[in-house]
Order: structure tokens, then C-alpha cells, then sequence
């Protein structure tokens, strides 16, 4: 790829102290994602993935590491840096009903931050959070309610225009669409897909939902642990996954079709996620792995990329090309 | 676990060791000759000093301090000049009764706030709920030294229950309990109420009924449970109190306990007693909240000591 | 009991259940009908508010005030449980019906032993000692797949992982060897990794003891995954119903066929605009007439039917079942996409 490279991270590293020892949240994680790309970190709950949004948002502080950001150094950066930074990088998070203050009209909460940035005049501003409604797909009108009065896909609507008031060039989705209804999850993706293209945003989407991350995500990186165990184009990556986690989390996602889902064959994984303040040793996933062998416990595996970019780190990566879909 | 317990205990005895420096030098604010007390008011001022001279008290506040504090230490409180018997025995002699009133008050408390709490927990809103809430309020706000007075005069003076005061009978401990121990009741049936109306709203009561419980089961088996830890670290604090000598109380009905021990220490100026009083209630007051604390561990495995 | 032959093992007539609140009454489920066979894996899947987790509520009798309940008929094993006394209601619940919560956590009381929840539900139903019950709760942790079950049933739940606590939880559910599990959104509070597990355990335990199981799901994933059988709820509805396979092949009812294709999939088409459902469901308190789902339905297109015309279930194939009057027009969907 010969885009620009809006965020590189390399050897990102968080520990918490924790009662059981340093709990390693997340450890050595590189990527970058280019203007205009969409990177999806996928993984289970305790996999470090919105901790490391959260790090590369510096809404937490690094142990270790280094974010860059467009050209500037998003760790290091001072006080006004960072005020510059944050208005090119913006969040929506998993919940809609956490994220709105019940006290405030929808327009004030959107008019926030042309203020807290002193950009316009009061009426400039609402006239900016008018056509950000509208851009949202919600009536301007409506600015005027409270956020009780609206659904959970209409706060993530209002969750979303937020995020882009300042014209961002990053927005990092902390699972978007997990706590809505089925029925406007589509609604939701449908929005954020339109709003990049459109706006030309870029996307760090953190995702469980590999079907989710299947349909809006350019690129997927898999997290285990605290650590990327594969990082591939999308295509490659559903067509071909080469790490034994990321086929048992395929594998692991129902599909409604009886028909295909009787057919396929089934990974189910052994027990439960290690405790992150004591991984297994070498491999952190070798624990659940039915392909772990000696060495696996002994020499932890790097991640390595091939010809084509997809990268993985396993001394025992499947290798085969399958056939799209029907295999999974 | 065992080496908290002793961190906890060490801290503890840091603690008391505070509480007896801080007593130890507020007795040379107090605007007292100690010598002249002891030596009586027609002894001559030579008679005095030699009294001064025994008891060390020429020597430098700092040589004071270690000795007292030595004392202390060894739980040798000293001698009651007023009361000419060692400070020791006479604590050792009202102990006993301010524990028993402490006890039932505290008994008394625990029963009457949990089992109006749970009750009202379960029909909230009801007659009784709101009939509660008003009694607490009332409990709440009234003083207990004139609580003390209307009780004794009704019960005691009118109607002839209950005697007037001392700790002769049984039935004396009664009157004092309640009135100790009232406001408590009327607050503890509120935060029971609180804590169990909340468990009773909450997915795990759901999960025992769908598991078929009874009703009762599920009220005094766990929603009790559940709602209990709010009130064992408010009942270990009350029983700290309760123990150091409810001053109140142990006063308006002649109750000879620690209370009414440190009220007269003050009135005759038995500084030694007073500052043993102190300690020992503080003494109390810091074990039952480390008590407090280990009960809870057992009562919710959630939760660890620090 | 009477004789297991005649009467499916749980019919549902015409359930209705109401809240009454400030704004007037807010029918959460509007006269539902099912049935449940023995050992039959039965699926209601809905969004919020659809009503399905009202209806599990209902059937085991513990919808509270403001909440009321009425049907026809709702009777386990050929027994009314309408016309029963709270007291037998109760004894139903726990041992001849198992119920499983979304989230294991919230669901265990956290005070005491995971042994001492199992062997207490043993307990409440049957009289047997505190020894046999404990080892009792000892083989069905084992047989629920926890590890070291006799060292297991001395810890607390928060010392278990979420997938251990689910698994405690249907341990729970079997104490007392029920026909029936229920089982509301047994998955959606756990990591997909663990909901695989989950179901596997689930289903064999279906297989292996002939319990019938209904799931209370969103997820369209998770019925097409384990259930035979299958009811869509839509504000209260039953808008379709039928054999899984059928149904979600061939959907014969528009709010179906949309969720199916709303949905992105492993195997659908990447990156395009996905069809997705507009607008929101409706509001429970102020039903419109016509069919509920008519102001988002794509194939209604304001017809003067939609509008006006309560839609009623009627058969659309042997067992399959929609509440469109239109049904006639679907069919079997996107071939191509499940073949890609």
C-alpha cells in the first residue's frame, strides 16, 4: 500500500499493577493504518484492544512505546499539542447511554466541542450542529431533546455526530454497534461507512464481532492476550486466517443458516482466557492451542509477515489457501 | 489473611499509642494541680511539694511521658486519687456493666433495625414502611439524655416497671438498653430496608426464585445476608461507642458502668481515671472495627482486608 | 403427570402480559401461542422490547406487579400452571423447569459457595441430606464440564471465569433433572469463544438427558446454531414461526427476511451498503392499527392492508407459520450469498 500513513504505533506497552503481579494489558504492539483505511482490532474481552484505543487516544499513558500521529509524536506531545491532537482524534464509544449527559439538550452536548475550541459564535455553532444532525441521518429539529427521548441508534447517531463536529481525520469506534438492537446495527454501520467515505475518515474500529469487522474493516488485526497474533488484509485474512485463534474465533461465530452451519466443522476452544498477570509462558496461546507443541511453550513467537503483507505470529500457521466462505 | 490481621492489630496499638500522647498532654492544659488534689486544701506548700517529688511530677514533661507511657503499656493506669483505689480496679469492676448494657443494646438494636428493615423491604410502601420511616425520623433527631427522662419518668416513675436507676435488678438493664440503643434500631431498619430492597430488585433474587426458594428462604437466607454488611461496620462502630461508656445515658439512669465513671472522673477532676477511660474506650472502639472488618470477609468472600 | 404421549410437554394459548404504567398499559406480549416437545430445542429470538424475555417470565410465573399475566391455557406436562396455588407454581420452578439468566455474574448470589447454590436448589425441591446433596451437586458440575468439580464446588462464583459461571449456572438449571431448561440470552454476556462452548454444552445436554431447552436469543447466530424450532417476536408477537431450517431459508415474513439480510455475515457481500431495517421499533403503549411492523416494512409500501388489517399467524407450509398478508410474496433468500 503506498498511502499515507496517518497513525503508526510501535511496541505499544501497558502494565497495570495488579493484586496478582503486573497485569501485561498490552504488550509490544505495532500497526499503523493509513488515510482512509480502516483497521479493526478484533479480539475476547481481556484482549487489550480498547485499552490500546485508549492509549493511542493518550487517554491513558503509555508504559512503554510510541504513537505517531500524522507526524507528531502523540505520547510525548505537551498540553497544546495534545489539544491540536485530540481535535483530530475522536472516540464513539460501546454504550450510547453512558456517553450522552442526561441533563443536556442534544444540542448542547453537540455544540461542546466547537466550544471547548472556541470555533464560531453561538449561532455559527448552531447552525454547524444542525446540518451535523441532518449529516447523522436525524431530524435538526431535534436538537432540542434530551437524550432519554431517543432510542439507542439515535444516540449513536448523536454518539457519531459528536465525534465528527471537528472534522476529525481518525475516529476510533470502541464497539459501536455491540449494544444496539439487531435490527439498527446495519443503520449504524451503513452511517459510519457513508461518513468515511464522504469525510474521507480514517478508522481504528474495535470490534469481538468478526462478522461486523468482515463487512467495514480494510485491514484486521487479532489480539490474544495484550499481543497481535495476526495482522492481514481483510480479504486475505477471512480467505485465508493463519493463526490457530483466529480460525477458533471464526469458527466460533454461529451463522444463521442451519444448512451451513450444520456443515461446517467446529473449533471449540478448551477453557477459558489466562489471567493476564501470569501468561503462559512462550506462546500465550498455546494453553487452548490443539497444535501446541514443545516449543511453543519455550520460544515465544514473532510476528512475522509474508510476500503479501499478512502477517502472524505462530511457529505452526495454517498455511493451506481455502476456499472463500464455505470453508469457515 | 494472618499476617493482615497482624498488620491491622500493629496499627491498631500505633493508634492507641496516639490516643494516650494526645490524653497525656492535655492533662497540662487541664488548669489542675494534681499534687495540691491529692495533698488536700489544708496541707502546707512544703507538703505539697513532697507530694510532687513522689510522684515525679518536677521531673521534665519528656521523662513524664516515657513513664506514663511505660505504665500504659504494661496496662498499669495508676492510681485514683479521688476514688483512693488503683485506676485498674475500678475499671475493672464498671467494665463488666457497661458490657452487658452495651450487649443489649446492641442486641436490641440489631434485631429490632433488621427485622424492621426486612419486613418493610418486603412491603415497601406499605402501612408499616411508612409508619417506620416517620419512627426513625423521630428516633433519629431526639436526644437521648431526654428520651432517657420521658422513658424513666413513664416506665420507671408512673407505671413502676422498671427501678429508677442503678444495676440491682435484671430489669434495669432494659430502660437504658432502649433508650441506647432506639436511634440505632430506627437507623439500622433503614439501611436494612435500603440494602434488601435493592437485592430484592436484583437479577440473583430473580435467579432464586426461578430456582424455586421459598419466599422466606430467600428473604432470611439470602436478601438478610446480602444486607448485612452496611450494618456490621455501622453496629461495630456503635458497640465501640456503646463499650467506651455511654456518658449520656449511663448517666440519666445511674448506670455504673465506664460511662457514667468517665462523667464523675471529669466532675472531680480524677485525671488518672479519665484518661484510662479514654484508652480503654478507644481501645474498644478500634478492635470492633477491626472485628467489623474480618466478620464482612466471611459474610462476603468478596471482599478482602487491606 | 399424566401420560407423556398425548400433549406437548409446554402449550402456550393466547399470553398476554401487561404493565401498567403511568402512560396507561403496556402489553408486552399480546396473545402468543406455541407449543414444546419433549427434548425439543425451541428458539424465540426478537430485539428489545419485542417481548420475548416477558414471555419466559410469564410461563414460570413470576411477572410481578405492575405486571399482570393472562392466557387461554399455559400448561407443563398436561398441567394447567394457571389454575396453580403459588405454592405449586414454585415447586415447578427449579426442578421440573430449569432456568438459566443472560449474566452468570448478576445471577449467583456472590456470598456463598457454588456447591452450596446447587445443593440448595436440590434441597428446596427434594428431601434429601446435606451430604447427598452436595455430592449430587459434585456430578452435575462435572457433567457440565467444570474440571476438579470436587474441588470446584468450594469456590465462589467471582472466582470463576465467565464461562465457568454460565456453566455453574445451567448446573443450577439440571439439579433436579427438569424437562425443561429455559435459557434467556444464555450467550450474549460471554466472549464468542466461550459462547461456542456454551451451546455445545447446551445441546448435548439436550442430547444426552432428553431435556428440552427454549433459548431466548437476538441473535439470529445463535438460533440458526441450536435451535429446531423457531418463534420471531416483533412488539409482542409472534410474527413468525416454524422449523429453523425452513424459516430462516425461507422466511415468510418481511421483519425475517430483513434481519436476515440486514445482518453482515461471514459470507456475505463485503463493504456494500447493507439493507438495513429503517426507523425503530414501535412504542408498546400506543399500538397502531395494521400490522405492527408496516412503518419499516420494505415489501408493504403503505398498501391499504398493511395499514389497516391486523395481520393473524396462519400456516404457510406444514409447521411453518407467518403473520404477513402478504407472505405469499417471499421466498427462499439470497441462494448466491449463502453458496459465495
Amino acid at each position: 500500500m503506498t498511502a499515507e500513513v496517518l497513525l503508526s504505533v510501535t511496541n505499544l506497552t501497558k502494565h497495570f499493577p495488579g493484586r496478582g503481579g503486573t497485569v501485561r494489558a498490552v504488550d509490544n504492539v505495532s500497526f499503523s493504518i493509513s488515510r482512509g483505511e480502516t483497521l479493526a482490532l478484533v479480539g475476547e474481552s481481556g484482549s487489550g484492544k480498547s485499552t490500546t484505543a485508549r492509549l493511542v487516544l493518550r487517554l491513558l499513558e503509555a508504559t512503554s512505546g510510541a504513537v505517531e500521529f500524522d507526524g507528531v509524536d502523540v505520547l510525548h506531545a505537551g498540553r497544546a499539542e495534545l489539544r491540536t491532537l485530540r481535535r483530530q482524534m475522536q472516540i464513539v464509544f460501546q454504550d450510547p447511554y453512558a456517553s450522552l449527559d442526561p441533563v443536556h439538550r442534544v444540542e448542547k452536548a453537540l455544540m461542546e466541542p466547537f466550544a471547548i475550541h472556541g470555533i464560531g459564535s453561538r449561532h455559527e455553532q448552531r447552525a454547524s450542529v444542525a446540518s451535523l444532525l441532518e449529516r447523522v441521518g436525524l431530524d435538526p429539529a431535534m436538537g432540542r431533546r434530551f437524550p432519554s427521548e431517543f432510542s439507542g441508534g439515535q444516540r449513536q447517531r448523536i454518539a457519531i455526530a459528536r465525534a465528527i463536529a471537528l472534522e476529525p481525520s481518525l475516529v476510533v469506534c470502541d464497539e459501536p454497534v455491540s449494544a444496539l438492537d439487531v435490527s439498527i446495527q446495519a443503520q449504524v454501520l451503513n452511517l459510519l461507512r457513508r461518513l468515511q467515505i464522504d469525510l474521507g475518515l480514517t478508522y481504528l474500529f474495535i470490534s469481538h464481532d468478526l462478522s461486523v469487522v468482515r463487512h467495514i474493516a480494510d485491514r484486521v488485526a487479532v489480539m490474544y492476550l495484550g499481543e497481535i497474533v495476526e495482522l492481514a488484509d481483510c480479504d486475505a485474512f477471512f480467505s485465508n486466517p493463519r493463526h490457530p485463534y483466529s480460525l477458533s474465533l471464526l469458527s466460533a461465530v454461529p451463522h444463521p443458516d442451519p444448512v451451513v452451519e450444520r456443515s461446517r466443522d467446529r473449533i471449540v476452544l478448551r477453557g477459558d482466557l489466562p489471567s493476564p498477570s501470569n501468561p503462559p509462558s512462550g506462546c500465550r496461546f498455546r494453553t487452548r492451542c490443539w497444535k501446541a507443541e514443545d516449543i511453543c511453550a519455550t520460544q515465544p513467537p514473532l510476528l512475522a509477515a509474508d510476500a503479501r503483507g499478512h502477517a502472524v505470529a505462530c511457529h505452526f500457521p495454517e498455511g493451506t489457501t481455502r476456499a472463500s466462505g464455505s470453508g469457515l | 489473611m494472618l499476617r493482615v490481621i497482624l498488620r491491622r492489630l500493629g496499627w491498631v496499638l500505633v493508634t492507641l499509642a496516639a490516643v494516650a500522647t494526645f490524653t497525656f498532654f492535655l492533662t497540662f492544659l487541664l488548669p489542675q494541680d494534681v499534687a495540691r488534689t491529692i495533698a488536700g486544701d489544708k496541707v502546707s506548700e512544703a507538703e505539697v511539694e513532697r507530694v510532687r517529688q513522689e510522684l515525679g511530677l518536677n521531673d521534665s514533661p519528656a521523662i513524664q511521658y516515657v513513664r506514663y507511657m511505660g505504665r500504659v503499656a504494661r496496662l498499669d493506669f495508676g492510681y485514683s486519687f479521688v476514688n483512693r483505689q488503683p485506676v485498674g480496679e475500678i475499671i475493672a469492676e464498671r467494665l463488666p456493666r457497661t458490657i452487658s448494657l452495651a450487649a443489649v443494646a446492641i442486641i436490641f438494636q440489631l434485631v429490632v433495625g433488621i427485622g424492621l428493615g426486612l419486613a418493610t423491604a418486603a412491603r415497601a410502601n406499605g402501612v408499616l414502611d411508612r409508619t417506620t420511616l416517620s419512627w426513625a425520623v423521630l428516633m433519629i433527631s431526639l436526644p437521648t439524655f431526654w428520651l432517657g427522662l420521658i422513658l424513666l419518668y413513664v416506665f420507671a416513675f408512673e407505671l413502676g416497671w422498671f427501678p429508677l436507676g442503678g444495676a440491682d435488678s435484671f430489669s434495669a438493664i432494659v430502660l437504658p438498653a432502649i433508650t441506647l440503643g432506639i436511634a440505632g434500631a430506627a437507623w439500622y431498619s433503614r439501611v436494612v430496608r435500603q440494602a434488601a430492597s435493592e437485592t430484592l430488585a436484583s437479577d440473583f433474587v430473580k435467579e432464586l426464585r426461578a430456582k424455586g426458594l421459598p419466599r422466606r428462604t430467600i428473604l432470611f437466607k439470602h436478601v438478610l445476608r446480602a444486607s448485612l454488611s452496611p450494618v456490621l461496620t455501622m453496629m461495630a462502630i456503635d458497640f465501640g461507642f456503646f463499650l467506651g461508656g455511654a456518658v449520656l445515658v449511663e448517666t440519666v439512669y445511674a448506670w455504673p458502668g465506664l460511662g457514667l465513671t468517665s462523667y464523675q472522673a471529669i466532675e472531680t477532676g480524677d485525671t488518672p481515671l479519665l484518661m484510662a477511660c479514654v484508652i480503654v474506650g478507644s481501645a474498644f472502639v478500634l478492635i470492633l472495627n477491626l472485628a467489623a472488618d474480618l466478620v464482612r470477609t466471611v459474610i462476603d468472600p468478596r471482599v478482602r482486608l487491606g | 403427570m399424566s401420560d407423556s404421549a398425548d400433549h406437548p410437554l409446554l402449550e402456550v394459548r393466547n399470553l398476554v402480559t401487561r404493565f401498567s404504567t403511568q402512560e396507561g398499559d403496556l402489553i408486552a406480549v399480546d396473545g402468543i401461542s406455541f407449543d414444546i416437545e419433549r427434548g425439543q430445542r425451541f428458539g424465540i429470538v426478537g430485539e428489545s422490547g419485542s417481548g420475548k424475555s416477558a414471555t419466559l417470565w410469564s410461563i414460570i410465573g413470576l411477572i410481578d406487579p405492575p405486571g399482570s399475566v393472562v392466557a387461554d391455557r399455559i400448561s407443563f406436562d398436561g398441567v394447567d400452571m394457571l389454575g396453580m396455588s403459588r405454592e405449586e407454581r414454585r415447586r415447578i420452578r427449579g426442578s421440573r423447569i430449569g432456568f438459566v439468566m443472560q449474566d452468570p455474574l448478576a445471577a449467583l448470589s456472590p456470598v456463598f459457595t457454588v456447591g452450596e447454590q446447587i445443593a440448595e436448589t436440590i434441597r428446596c425441591h427434594e428431601s434429601v441430606s446435606r451430604s447427598e446433596a452436595k455430592r449430587r451437586a459434585i456430578e452435575i458440575l462435572d457433567s457440565v464440564g467444570i474440571p476438579d468439580a470436587a474441588e470446584r464446588v468450594r469456590t465462589y462464583p467471582h472466582e470463576l471465569s465467565g464461562g465457568m459461571r454460565q456453566r455453574v449456572a445451567i448446573a443450577i438449571a439440571l439439579a433436579c433433572n427438569p424437562a425443561l431448561v429455559i435459557a434467556d440470552e444464555p450467550t450474549t454476556a460471554l466472549d464468542v469463544t466461550i459462547q461456542a462452548q456454551v451451546l455445545e454444552l447446551l445441546e448435548e445436554l439436550c442430547k444426552e438427558r432428553g431435556v428440552a431447552v427454549l433459548v431466548v436469543t437476538h441473535d439470529l447466530g445463535v438460533i440458526g446454531r441450536f435451535a429446531d424450532h423457531v418463534a420471531v417476536m416483533y412488539a409482542g408477537r409472534i410474527v413468525e414461526q416454524g422449523p429453523t431450517e425452513q424459516l430462516l431459508r425461507s422466511p415468510r415474513h418481511p421483519y425475517t427476511e430483513a434481519l436476515l439480510v440486514s445482518q453482515p455475515r461471514l459470507d456475505s457481500e463485503r463493504r456494500a451498503e447493507l439493507p438495513a431495517i429503517p426507523g425503530a421499533p414501535p412504542n408498546l403503549l400506543r399500538r397502531t392499527p395494521g400490522c405492527a411492523f408496516q412503518p419499516r416494512c420494505h415489501r408493504s409500501n403503505g398498501r391499504e392492508r398493511c395499514c389497516e388489517d391486523d395481520p393473524v399467524l396462519h400456516a404457510v407450509e406444514a409447521e411453518h407459520a407467518s403473520a404477513c398478508h402478504f407472505s405469499d410474496e417471499l421466498g427462499e433468500i439470497g441462494a448466491a450469498s449463502r453458496d459465495g
